[in-house]
């Protein structure tokens, strides 16, 4: 008999010794005290006074964080004190006397584990506590209890069951309370840094990778994997605690009882073995269905696609289940008859019958595959399909397109984990869009071969739902709702649709026409209040931006009708390569994140108390707090007209890396995605192009800081990745995903500004313009775009296509000083800007030239003052080894001009020159236009000899400042990165390239530096030269100033110390930075014999870093 | 109350020899265990209170086999060790009551009774609140009884139990056995100290090199004893001599050199006369002479 009394006896003396121990003690005041500051710091006093919004958003999230820091580390406590009392009870000679007392070794080491977990479960206890007062004490956040519960139980109870056991079992066997404690330590650290999201989350014992946000919709969502996985831990860990029974150092009670324990131990590892197996099959076959789906589709490429004109939906929401009845009406749009055809269909829903035109037919359905080969289609003919079909969805299906490693990386939001959702079918929420392929698409999904699945059809949709009398059915269309039915009707056909099923509350309103609606959680209306100051402004401020959003993209938007619905913190999308559509965005229907989850611009309160906060250092102390909301308002607004989201930024090595990240809410799609479509058999990347033009203008510049940080911007990253290889093969690279948005925009915008450039520009945007309106909602093939093209101007689009699709070669310029002065054009004052750029590769290519004006900017610009500062643009084209020399005439002063080279081989691609103190010419002639020139640009005129830092003639130190461990650690292309970010207080302590518009250069201009020290650290130009003689040599500086708004420190002072090896002897030239010019400067004149000069700069200076970029010589 | 050891060995994984073929019988009362360090002692007890396994042979206490009925036979014991030191972070009160629930007084009211005239009796009371490991030694020793004697053991072993006790305290922990001894218990002490054996023990067993040398009561130990006692008066130089060749139990300075005793069967040409043994005599006799015709006993 199991004796409680004893477990009970020893578990209470162990708590007492437990909680006496100083290392514990000096662990639970540091967790208290660290959650207590980080409590404060993210609910209280983060984000402007707000509390962090990523904190806040979801009020699961408190708990949760809370209990994921406490947990990472009582994990490495348990481990020491666990193994503690295996120590003890080596060391202290009371313990025999303990020994001696009647009682089996099971309730003794039972006593001591539960005495172990009570006493962590204490100190959950108190963190909760703590997390639970702040949470009530924050403003604007819920407290979510059950989630306190449940985090208790998935995190830390799992955690500490396994870490126990798994430590009572080393020090078992290692005995050796150092040697387990490191042991273990490394396990929890391979755990943590390496295998932290491997295996679908298997070693994540701690809980510390896992996705485990709670939803105020779904709750966890993946609560089945949470429970296996959790469970398998759990059983492990009492595996190992059983078997520390049988290990323990003392006589059993009975002979056989060690034996006896073995039996629960293999017990429970087996379920725990079972558990893991579950955890990983569920994942393997659900890889294992996607290759398979992929290989099916591949096989069907032959197979011909049908047209489906129209759907007729009926859904019946029942639980975990959807019984569906479809009748679809399709046609065959292709000139030969077709017998064999193929649906696609979720595979988690199963078709118990279909009929054609009535008859009950005959199909196989294979995965997704419904596959009708005995009926057969005449061209043009059209049949009635109904498919009866029920079941769940198979996520696993959604995204075929994007590869595992990106399907298995983790969707991290600040400290924590949100599972990833394509689509929901639960008995409270359904989220259903077309790529979980919940309704009867024709053809085959993606394929490694078959593009079938990108090519849009439009149809009719009609459709039905009855769910709970409580939830709310959305989809597109007008909705009717009578006897608890949803009836969705459309006028116009479309793409795809979406449905999601929730309980909402809806709010609408009609502005200008359009119908807005808003589904939100009935406890999610944060806003009404905090926005019922300026509730009458809201309908225009929605009006405005729209149009100017519009205007902005020269499109329209196409529905009747916009509804935001918010949906739960798990429903995920990836950016494809090869269609450019968010998930988020459906056809006149916004999917927005969970009460704006992650979403700064949805934290109205935080964005009113930072407006406060810097209002008050600023100049706007006169806003009112209306007008504040209202900036607050269009803040959010922009959010959906803004491309790109918030960079990621990690920082690996000590060396920041960005990446650049689409905005998977900016509404683009809603206006070209879901409207229009340009097929292309053979380039099927074709509506991305077109998609790609339409949308650039919309598109901010390359961010200058991010060149700063990073060195290289994606755009460029893109230009150097097709120097190497075609546009073709660069789609079909998985490992360059990262760039071929970039690629892809590059490259679209070259080909539409070659056609603009043969066609003028506004005859084009005419004709794009009516293009469209004739496509809209039905789409084109290239073909037609460019019969088009060819009847109204004579250019023929598709056989310049291939050679865009296949050629590696860019245009590289060479670009002149650029030239402005004042002029007097009749009587009015302009500014006329010249420059001569030289094409000298034989691609043909092309530059836009943009104009910044006006006073616009300054400190403080941002987007909550509105309006980008205005801007011309200029294009220039040039033929192969063309040079042309360009003027422009401006009517306002321009502050700055930027050549944007596009897809070329210059780096930095995007020029910025800053004009100022531009003068009066009275003698230049005003002009405006483009005159070819027999003279490139030269960047060193006769009788000079320059060596810039990208010449095989420059060298600089080799050093390297990386430790034997690190370099063992660091991977090798890190420190292979071509050019690097300039960074003025994190310079590198080697000599690294990096580029500017302001540096010397000839496609690429870049200079190399490093930081200051000791002079050791040298770089040598040798500049040939041409005979003997007198030489003036200059440096090539750029003044810091010109770095764009941040000053360097640079100007402040400091001096650059050279060599000038002349003629056998060497002399030190100095310059002083604070005096230097922006360009050349003169280090002297020296007499030089033989047939190269050298100089030399050393990085000792009282500046921070030391910059090397160009020497020049003129022969005097 | 009786124990019965039939041929128990103790082999250890190092080869040592620590038990030969021990037979013994203990009955009621105090049972002393006297011999020299390394005479297996520690082994034989630490078998006892099952805290190891024997090589072979075979124990039964009070009608139990050792090996088998393990529970039966550590709800009767009392143990306290030789080392008795290092506690974890607990009170003088609350070590005492761990003891007694592990004892098996599961009524928490009567426990406290217990406990609190336990400390009562080894003059703790004043200390329950102290921690255990701050005690001074003689009031960890005293620590160490209590917990051994909480719920009336029926088998208490004690092991060198008086080593670093004051001589008060000392007389106090005999006397205290003693009286418990009168009841219906065994008490076996092990001890190197001849001194507490030959004030409290009825019987005892002479242990030696891992086998018994002896076993009968403290007299019946003197009495071999009996005429190989001498008392010697010798000068200084005598006095070195003898020293090379016999053992030595006392000496004393005197006027005229040293007045020696020496355990001996004769004395060879000096002069001396026999005396009357006691117990620590009697040890060292047994001690020094040739063990080899006694380890038949």
């Amino acid at each position: 008999m199991i004796s409680i009394h004893n477990i009970l006896s020893i578990a209470k003396y162990e708590i007492t010794t437990l909680l006496r121990s100083w290392f514990f003690r000096i662990f639970a005041i540091l967790a208290m005290v660290f959650l207590f500051f980080f409590n404060i710091g993210t609910l209280i006093m983060d984000n402007a006074g707000a509390g962090s919004w990523d904190m806040k958003a979801i009020s699961s999230v408190i708990p949760y964080i809370n209990l994921l820091i406490l947990n990472t580390v009582q994990a490495i406590i348990a481990i020491f004190l666990a193994s503690d009392f295996l120590k003890r009870d080596k060391k202290l000679d009371t313990t025999d006397v303990i020994y001696i007392r009647s009682m089996s070794n099971g309730e003794y080491v039972a006593g001591k584990t539960i005495g172990n977990l009570v006493v962590f479960i204490i100190l959950n206890l108190i963190i909760l506590s703590e997390a639970l007062i702040f949470n009530m004490i924050a403003e604007n956040v819920t407290v979510n209890w059950m989630a306190y519960v449940e985090y208790f139980l998935i995190i830390s109870l799992p955690t500490l069951i396994f870490i126990l056991g798994l430590s009572f079992f080393v020090m078992s066997i290692l005995k050796n309370q150092a040697i387990t404690f490191i042991l273990l330590l490394g396990y929890v650290a391979v755990t943590i840094f390496y295998l932290n999201t491997k295996y679908y989350y298997l070693f994540d014992y701690m809980a510390y990778s896992m996705p485990l946000l709670n939803s105020d919709f779904i709750g966890f969502g993946n609560l089945q994997t949470i429970i296996i996985h959790r469970g398998m831990y759990a059983c492990f860990g009492v595996a190992f605690i059983f078997l520390t029974i049988s290990l323990l150092k003392r006589l059993p009670q009975s002979p056989f009882s060690n034996k006896v324990t073995l039996f629960p131990a293999v017990i429970f590892f087996i379920a725990g073995i079972w558990l893991g197996q579950k955890h990983i099959s569920t994942f393997v076959r659900n890889q294992q269905l996607r290759e398979n789906i992929r290989t099916i589709n591949d096989a069907n490429l032959e197979t011909l696609r049908l047209k489906i004109e129209s759907y007729q939906i009926n859904l019946e929401h029942q639980g975990n289940k959807l019984e569906v009845v479809a009748k679809l009406k399709v046609s065959n749009p292709h000139p030969e008859a077709v017998s064999h055809f193929v649906f696609s269909l979720n595979p988690g829903l199963t078709v118990s019958k279909v009929t054609v035109n009535g008859q009950e037919a005959s199909i196989k359905r294979e995965l997704h595959l419904i596959d009708f080969s005995g009926t057969k289609l005449e061209p043009g003919e059209s049949a009635e399909l109904e498919f009866t079909y029920s079941g769940t969805l198979n996520e696993a299906v959604s995204y075929l397109d994007v590869d595992d490693k990106t399907l298995q990386k983790a969707y991290q939001a600040f400290m924590f984990r949100i599972d990833k959702r394509s689509g929901i079918v639960s008995p409270d929420f359904v989220l259903l869009t077309r790529e979980c392929n919940w309704y009867p698409i024709a053809g085959t999904s993606f394929g490694n071969k078959s593009k079938q699945w990108m090519q849009k059809q439009f149809s009719s949709f009609d459709i039905s739902v009855k769910t709970k009398p409580q939830l709310t059915a959305i989809s597109q269309g007008t909705s009717e709702q009578k006897d608890g039915v949803f009836h969705f009707t459309n006028k116009t056909d479309l793409p795809q649709i979406s449905l999601v099923i929730g309980p909402y509350v809806q709010k609408t309103d009609t502005i200008d026409g359009l119908v807005f609606n808003l589904f939100h959680h009935p406890d999610h209306d944060y806003f009404t209040k905090f926005f019922e100051p300026v509730k009458d402004t809201i309908p225009d401020l929605i009006a405005t931006a729209l149009k100017d959003y519009e205007r902005k993209i020269d499109m329209y938007y196409p529905f009747q009708r916009l509804s935001i619905v918010e949906v739960p913190a798990q429903f995920y999308s990836y950016p494809r390569t090869l269609i450019g559509e968010r998930e988020q965005i459906q056809p006149e229907t916004i999917l927005f994140p969970e009460k704006g989850l992650l979403i700064q611009e949805a934290d109205f309160e935080g964005s009113l108390k930072r407006m406060e906060r810097w209002g008050n250092r600023g100049s706007d102390v006169q806003t009112t707090p209306e007008e504040k909301k209202i900036m607050t308002f269009n803040s959010f607004l922009g959010l959906f007209t803004t491309a790109s989201a918030r960079p990621d930024f990690n920082r690996s090595q000590g060396e920041v890396q960005i990446e650049e990240k689409a905005n998977p809410l900016y509404a683009f799609p809603l206006f070209y995605n879901h409207a229009y479509f340009v097929q292309s058999e053979k380039w099927p990347i074709t509506d991305r192009i077109f998609e790609s033009y339409l949308k650039q203008s919309s598109q901010a510049g390359a961010m200058g800081w991010m060149r700063e940080m990073q060195g290289m911007t994606e755009n460029e990253q893109a230009n150097l990745a097709l120097l190497d290889f075609s546009f073709a093969e660069l789609l079909n690279d998985t490992t360059k995903s990262k760039i071929i948005d970039n690629v892809i925009q590059q490259k679209g915008q070259s080909l539409f500004s070659i056609i603009k450039r043969r066609t003028g520009d506004d005859a084009f945007d005419d004709f794009m313009f009516n293009f469209l309106k004739s496509i809209k909602f039905k789409g084109t093939t290239i073909e037609d775009f460019n019969g088009r093209i060819q009847t109204q101007f004579g250019v023929d689009l598709l056989p310049f296509m291939d050679k865009w699709f296949n050629s590696k070669s860019l245009p590289g310029y060479l670009i002149g000083g650029v030239n402005a002065v004042n002029v007097l054009d009749g009587d009015r004052l302009k500014t006329m800007v010249k420059f001569k750029i030289t094409n000298t590769e034989t691609t043909e290519g092309i530059v836009i030239v943009q104009f910044r004006l006006g006073g616009g900017g300054g400190p403080g610009r941002g987007r909550f003052m509105g309006g980008d500062a205005e801007t011309i643009d200029k294009l220039v084209s040039l033929e192969g080894k063309q040079t042309k020399e360009v003027s422009f005439l401006l009517d306002g002063t321009p502050r700055g001009i930027t050549i944007n080279t596009l897809a070329s081989r210059n780096i930095p691609s995007e020029l910025r020159i800053q004009l100022e103190n531009i003068e009066e010419d009275t003698k230049a002639t005003p002009f405006e236009g483009e005159k070819v020139s027999d003279v490139p640009v030269r960047l060193a005129e006769v009788g000079e000899f320059i060596c810039d830092d990208e010449d095989s003639t420059f060298q600089f130190s080799q050093t390297t400042d990386y430790s034997l461990l690190q370099k063992i650690l660091l991977k090798e292309d890190q420190t292979k990165e071509r050019f690097v970010g300039f960074n003025s207080w994190r310079a590198p302590r080697t000599w690294r390239a990096t580029t500017n518009s302001g540096f010397f250069g000839e496609f690429i201009r870049s200079a190399h530096y490093i930081r200051s020290g000791d002079g050791n650290k040298k770089v040598s130009w040798k500049i040939p030269i041409k005979g003997d003689g007198t030489y003036e040599v200059f440096s090539h500086i750029m003044k810091s100033g010109q770095r764009g708004p941040r000053r360097d420190n640079q100007d402040s002072g400091g001096e650059y110390t050279y060599t000038v090896y002349h003629n056998g002897e060497k002399e030190e030239v100095t310059i002083d930075l604070k005096t230097v010019d922006n360009g050349w400067n003169s280090l002297g004149t020296f007499y030089f014999s033989g047939d190269s000069a050298r100089v030399e700069l050393g990085n000792k200076s009282t500046a921070q870093v030391v910059v090397a970029d160009a020497i020049k010589l003129v022969k005097q | 109350m009786k124990i019965t050891i039939e041929n128990l060995n103790k082999v250890y994984p190092n080869g040592n020899h620590a038990l030969k073929d021990v037979n013994l019988e203990i009955n009621n009362g105090m049972f002393g265990l006297l011999g020299p360090n390394g005479a297996g002692k520690s082994s034989l007890m630490r078998i006892l209170v099952t805290l190891m396994q024997p090589s072979s042979g075979k124990v039964i206490m009070n009608g139990y086999d050792l090996t088998k009925d393990r529970e039966q036979i550590r709800s009767m014991l009392g143990y306290l060790p030789q080392d008795f030191r290092f506690f974890s972070h607990l009170k003088t009160y609350e070590f005492l009551d761990y003891a007694a629930r592990l004892a098996g007084m599961k009524d928490t009211k009567s426990r406290k009774l217990a406990v609190d005239k336990m400390l009562e009796e080894v003059g703790l009371f004043e200390a329950r609140d102290r921690q255990a490991n701050k005690l001074s030694g003689g009031m960890k020793r005293r620590l160490g009884i209590a917990q051994a004697l909480i719920n009336d053991p029926k088998i208490i072993i004690v092991d060198e139990p008086t080593t670093g006790l004051d001589p008060e305290e000392r007389i106090r922990f005999r006397n205290l056995l003693s009286t418990i001894s009168t009841q219906d218990v065994i008490i076996i002490l092990s001890t190197h100290i001849v001194g507490d054996i030959s004030s409290s023990c009825t019987d005892m067993a002479l242990l030696n090199q891992g086998g018994l040398a002896f076993t009968g009561s403290p007299d019946q130990l003197v009495a071999k004893a009996e005429g190989k006692v001498w008392l010697i008066q010798a000068t200084e130089a005598e006095y070195l001599e003898i020293n090379e060749k016999y053992p030595v139990i006392s000496n004393v300075p005197t006027s005229e050199g040293w007045e020696i005793q020496v355990v001996a069967d004769a004395i060879n040409g000096y002069s001396g006369e026999n005396i009357a043994p006691n117990l620590e005599h009697a040890y060292v006799y047994f001690m020094e002479s040739n063990l080899n015709q006694w380890t038949a006993i």
